[in-house]
């Protein structure tokens, strides 16, 4: 019965693992992917007359 | 954005479905499934085994054939395709290869043994890990990505030698379908079709996630590229 707990534990846990892993990486991505569509618009210069 | 919403919804609706075939496949395993007289509890092990074995394989096959498309079309999608189908594999093969070992102790009385069958596969997975360092170093370098999808290709050749090694070469591992035959009880085949369809349902699920972590890691640095 242990082998049969272990077998079923380390599949769950693997994949849980490689899902969690997938999420941090789409996370990071989608920061990224962000910060460069904000890029532009931080960098262009305002057209609002000088104070 | 309605395209987007119709994937999300498909893929929440698989999701779903997975899940409660999953939950089929569980109670299939372990309370369905008649106990097996000679092994016991420890078959049991037999019903996520097979099931990842064999969507492991359609998975490399699933990245062998997306390695041709890219070698004909050089489309980066096929390649992110390719990518994505070994990766799943890789993570099946290695459960395989765990889950194997787990059921070998104590049926065979060792963790491991070189036998003909366990050597493929432990080539086959040799061979897919090898892929992934290979096209992880090759970003999106082109002739590099060529090189990969030729390794995913020939990498499937071993697939056969797996399946051939159980049947021709004396392996130690129990053949369970034959030409003419099932090995099973009715109630271990339909835990075992259960098992089948959950786990290629996830693997579906899984694929299709990755592709479209590669889709946004491609264009994240096609953006980044045109800044530089």
């Amino acid at each position: 019965m242990t082998y049969l707990f272990w077998a079923f534990a380390v599949v769950w846990v693997g994949l849980f693992v490689y899902l969690y892993g997938l999420t941090q990486r789409s996370r990071r991505l989608e920061h990224e992917l962000d910060a460069l569509r904000e890029e532009p618009r931080a960098a262009a210069p305002s057209n609002g007359a000088p104070r | 954005m309605t395209h987007q919403r119709v994937r999300g919804s498909s893929d929440a609706l698989l999701a779903w479905v997975c899940f409660a075939v999953m939950l089929l496949a569980l109670y299939g395993a372990f309370v369905y499934a008649a106990r097996e007289a000679v092994m016991g509890d420890i078959q049991r092990i037999f019903y996520v085994h097979l099931p990842l074995a064999w969507v492991g394989f359609v998975a490399f096959g699933h990245a062998a054939w997306a390695g041709v498309q890219y070698l004909r079309t050089g489309r980066r999608e096929w390649d992110i395709a390719s990518a994505s189908a070994a990766e799943v594999g890789v993570l099946f093969a290695t459960l395989v290869i765990i889950t194997g070992s787990l059921w070998a102790r104590p049926v065979w009385g060792t963790w491991w043994t070189w036998d003909p069958q366990l050597v493929t596969y432990l080539i086959l997975w040799l061979i897919y890990v090898g892929y992934l360092v290979l096209r992880a170093a090759a970003g999106d370098d082109p002739r590099q990505a060529r090189f990969a999808a030729v390794f995913a290709i020939v990498g499937f050749v071993d697939v056969p030698l797996v399946w051939l090694s159980a049947r021709y070469l004396r392996a130690l591992s129990p053949v369970v379908f034959t030409m003419h035959s099932v090995g099973l009880a009715p109630s271990m085949v339909w835990a075992l079709l259960a098992g089948l369809v959950a786990w290629s349902l996830l693997y579906v699920l899984l694929v299709r996630t990755r592709i479209r972590l590669g889709l946004l890691d491609a264009r994240v640095q096609a953006l980044t590229d045109a800044r530089a």
